[in-house]
This record gives structure tokens, C-alpha cells and sequence, in this order.
């Protein structure tokens, strides 16, 4: 930067420095969704549970987070969309339960062969974001814990996917903030005209949001005081700085 | 709320519905001997396996592709296919185990890729009133804001077409299309096993319950299995409105409704 940002430019750097600041809160996707699967597989007393993820060529899910019998092996395993029982969830957006699963070789294929393990019940739910998108599939394998009837496992099930869902959207919406922020950054760096690559990035749709309205969001998640305030300063400096020194 | 869909067709909380008087009683009238012959049954799923015992045999299947170089977006491949998870022919067994005479077709949706389901989706309706479908099941669901209007649009096409679409609830939070369009029947799941059983729901969007808790269903390779889900229980309504149909063809998708809500188990004929 060669002059000193005007008052508009510095209120967007105070917004976005405080979304950034929310973005890189000290809880990643990776653990929540680990502590929830953990916690769901005590819920339901269950042998094991996974959340798998669409990647974004729409084509393959990759869990994401597991726990119980195979979590080890079975996350960063990558699966076909159209085969299992979780690619049928994700293609369906419909919550299914299945027992018996153990006597069809086929139907398990999916699980048993990244895990060693074959359920005798499944019982998954789609995680969707606001619009309806599918984010990923939801599994308990073998959960002992049920509800007064099969209906209820699937209900209970679909809040907890729900709210799930809504965690895992939250990350990638602060993914995106994040790297617009910075692609603006290293924009600005280059030409010395912060304000047109902030316009740029507050103008452009992100994840189906404006990133100013996020943006705007974010601030006034982040407006929780002057410690807060400090923080967005600090790291959207860092960031800065990090950024001239890729260049 | 959409988690009480399938606690509204539990037995201590349905209420009386008042129903068209038909004639008595009413499933002799409705139904009586029919077998769905003459009845032309799409299903709209994963692919159905023919060779399944519960299934013996289908009318015709279809792949629908998306197709960039075609006007309507897609080319339907017609020819055998495999029921990629075993779904499809879940719904197959449970219509024919209803409607042993019925035409079914397997319209293959669900394939490789979460990209264009939507739109896949809509095509194969498209392809079922094209085709000359008189009821389509659909086991899936969208909760995409972006396909509620093409959606809307193609549920009333079928509407003013005669063809009946029979649409899965979902029971999670949100909404779920085409289901609860005013133009199709939405069914949850509900307890009991008795294939025929349905119940009308006083308090919709959901209007339809019917059998869809831990049935026992025909799935992949030859195999049954146990399964739970409103998608179960709606190839129950599929195989009902198939007889319905079989027996009275001249009926119209809001006159085979009408019949559904009097066949219920908690209908009550209204007082004249």
C-alpha cells in the first residue's frame, strides 16, 4: 500500500479483518466434525460413526471424520457418489435405515471395504446446506441405542445432520471469505489499488451469499469487543505481510 | 414441522377425516379385484434389477443423461440397466407385491455425480408424462430452492396430464419438492405391515402415511433386506393409486386423491 486507506476502505478493512478474525476461530472442521461423530456414536451406543463429504467435483464423497471400529482407515477415503448406501443418501436427499445389511455383500461394499468391518444396520442422513444442497452423508454403523421405533432413529438422526450441516457450511463459507480476502490482498499488493480489489471481492457471490452482506455478518459476529477487534487487526496484518513475502 | 410428519400417522394421534361418500364399502368399490393391468407405472430411482424374484420382469427402462447438444438438456438411453444401490428395485417389489399386473418402467436418475441431479430429476418426470406414464413414483426428494419453480411447473404439467405423481417426504428440517406441491401425494412412513393400510394426514403438507417401517423389501443381487425410510412408503401409495387406476381409469390425479383419503384408515364418510 502507497497511501493511506480512505475512511470507506478502512471501514472494510475493520469488517473484514473481524470476519477474518471469526473465520480463524481455534476450532477447525475437522475436529468439530470429529467430536460429533464421536459423540453421535455414544448416543447411539453404535459400533462406529462417519460423516463423508461431497468433494466439490460433485462425483465422489470423502470421509471426512469417523469414529469406532475402522475410524482410522476409513477417513480421507474417497468413494464413488453412485455406489453404497451413502451415495444413494447423497443422490436421494432422503434419510434411510437398513438392517440386515450384512447378508448383502453389495450393499456394504462401500464401508467393509475401507474398514474391514460389515454393519448389520446403517443408518445415514444427508447433510444439506440452506439451499438444499447436498454437503455430505451422515452414518451410524451398528447403533445399539434405538429409539421406540425405526422412524425415530431417522428423525433423530436428521437434526443431528442438520445442525452438522450447518457447521460444515459455516467453514466453507469462512473458507471462501478467507480466500477472497487474501486473492485480494494479492491483488492489491500487486497494482496498489486495494480499494478496486475490495470492491471487486465485496461486489462478487460467494457460496450463493455476497461476500459484502457475509462480510457485514461477520462483523457483527465479531463485534464482541476491543480484544476482538485487535485479534482481526493483528492476523488481517499478518496476512498481509505473509502475502508480500509470496510475492 | 417437518419431524412430525410420520408421528401424524401414528395410531394415537390420527383423527377421523371426512372422505367422499363412495360407495360402500369402499375398498370393493375403489379397488375390488384389480391387478394394475393396463396401468403404466414409472419409477424414478436407481435403476431396477428385473431379475429379481419380487420384481419378474419390467416393461422398459431408461437412463436419463444430461445431454448439452440436446433442446431439452437430456437424452434418455433406453435398454436394460443395473440398479446401482438396490433401491430402485425395492420400489419395483413393493409395487408389484400391490400391483402384480402393472406396467413398470425404470426411469434411472441417480447416477455418477451430485452435478445436474436436479436437473436429471426433472427430466425424468418430463420423460414419465412424455411416455405416457399414468403414475410416477418418486423415492427422492430435492430441498434446493432452485429447482422449487421447475419443479412446481413440471408437477403441474403431470397434474393437467392425468399422470399421478407419488412423492417421498423427507423427514428432515426444511423443505422438500416436489412433495409438498398441492398437485402430487406426499407419503411418510408409518408404522404397521399391512401393505393396503394408509392413513390421511388432517394437518398436511404430508397427506399420505403408509407402511415404511422396518419392511422387508426386495434390494440388489437377488437379496431382501430390512430398511426403513418414507421412501419405502411410498411405492405403497404408488401400488395403490395403480390399482385405483387399473379399476377406474377415467380418474383424474385430484379424483384418484380423494379415493386414497377414503380408503384410510382413519376416513370417515362425509355426513350427507
Amino acid at each position: 500500500m502507497t497511501s493511506a486507506p480512505s475512511p470507506e476502505l478502512a471501514r472494510l478493512l475493520t469488517a473484514l479483518g473481524d470476519a477474518l478474525g471469526v473465520a480463524t476461530r481455534p476450532t477447525s472442521l475437522h475436529a468439530e466434525l470429529i467430536r460429533a461423530t464421536a459423540r453421535l456414536r455414544r448416543l447411539f451406543s453404535a459400533a462406529a460413526c462417519s460423516c463423508a463429504l461431497v468433494r466439490p467435483d460433485g462425483a465422489t464423497l470423502e470421509f471426512a471424520a469417523a469414529d469406532g471400529v475402522g475410524a482410522d482407515s476409513i477417513i480421507g477415503v474417497e468413494l464413488p457418489i453412485g455406489r453404497g448406501i451413502a451415495g444413494w443418501v447423497a443422490m436421494s436427499a432422503q434419510p434411510i435405515l437398513i438392517t440386515e445389511v450384512a447378508e448383502d455383500s453389495r450393499f456394504a461394499r462401500d464401508v467393509a471395504e475401507a474398514t474391514n468391518f460389515v454393519p448389520d444396520i446403517i443408518l445415514a442422513a444427508p447433510l444439506l446446506d440452506e439451499d438444499g444442497e447436498v454437503l455430505g452423508v451422515l452414518e451410524v454403523l451398528d447403533p445399539q441405542s434405538r429409539g421406540a421405533h425405526s422412524g425415530h432413529d431417522i428423525e433423530t438422526l436428521g437434526v443431528i445432520a442438520a445442525q452438522l450441516a450447518s457447521i460444515v457450511q459455516l467453514c466453507q463459507v469462512f473458507d471462501a471469505l478467507g480466500q477472497g480476502l487474501v486473492s485480494s490482498l494479492t491483488r492489491s499488493v500487486g497494482d496498489d489499488d486495494m480499494s478496486a480489489g475490495l470492491a471487486e471481492l465485496t461486489a462478487s457471490d460467494t457460496g450463493g451469499q455476497e461476500l459484502s452482506s457475509l462480510a457485514q455478518s461477520f462483523h457483527d459476529l465479531a463485534s464482541t469487543g476491543p480484544r476482538g477487534a485487535t485479534l482481526a487487526t493483528d492476523i488481517l496484518t499478518a496476512v498481509a505481510a505473509f502475502v508480500r513475502t509470496q510475492r | 414441522m417437518t419431524l412430525e410428519w410420520s408421528g401424524d400417522f401414528s395410531s394415537d394421534r390420527l383423527t377421523t377425516v371426512y372422505s367422499l361418500p363412495l360407495p360402500q364399502p369402499v375398498k370393493e368399490w375403489a379397488i375390488g379385484d384389480a391387478t394394475g393391468k393396463g396401468v403404466k407405472v414409472a419409477i424414478i430411482d436407481s435403476g431396477i434389477d428385473k431379475d429379481h424374484p419380487r420384481v419378474g420382469g419390467i416393461a422398459g427402462a431408461v437412463v436419463i443423461e444430461a445431454d448439452e447438444e440436446s433442446p431439452d438438456g437430456f437424452r434418455a438411453v433406453e435398454g436394460d440397466h443395473e440398479d446401482l444401490v438396490g433401491h430402485g428395485t425395492a420400489c419395483a417389489g413393493i409395487i408389484r407385491m400391490l400391483a402384480p399386473e402393472a406396467e413398470i418402467y425404470s426411469v434411472r436418475v441417480l447416477g455418477a455425480n451430485l452435478k445436474g441431479k436436479g436437473s436429471l430429476f426433472l427430466s425424468g418426470i418430463t420423460w414419465a408424462i412424455d411416455n405416457g406414464m399414468n403414475v410416477v413414483n418418486m423415492s427422492l426428494s430435492s430441498s434446493s430452492d432452485r429447482w422449487y419453480a421447475p419443479l412446481h411447473d413440471v408437477a403441474d404439467e403431470a397434474y393437467f396430464k392425468k399422470v399421478v405423481l407419488v412423492c417421498a417426504a423427507n423427514n428432515m428440517p426444511g423443505p422438500t419438492y416436489p412433495s409438498e406441491y398441492a398437485a402430487v401425494l406426499s407419503v411418510a412412513a408409518r408404522e404397521g405391515n399391512d401393505p393396503f393400510a394408509i392413513a390421511y394426514n388432517p394437518t398436511p403438507p404430508v397427506e399420505f402415511g403408509a407402511s415404511g417401517i422396518d419392511v422387508d423389501v426386495a434390494w440388489a443381487e437377488g437379496k431382501t433386506i430390512t430398511a426403513t425410510g418414507n421412501s419405502f412408503a411410498t411405492p405403497h401409495v404408488t401400488g395403490l393409486v395403480a390399482l385405483i387406476l387399473s379399476k377406474h381409469p377415467e380418474l383424474s390425479p385430484f379424483q384418484v386423491k380423494a379415493v386414497l383419503a377414503a380408503l384410510a384408515d382413519n376416513a370417515q364418510p362425509a355426513p350427507s
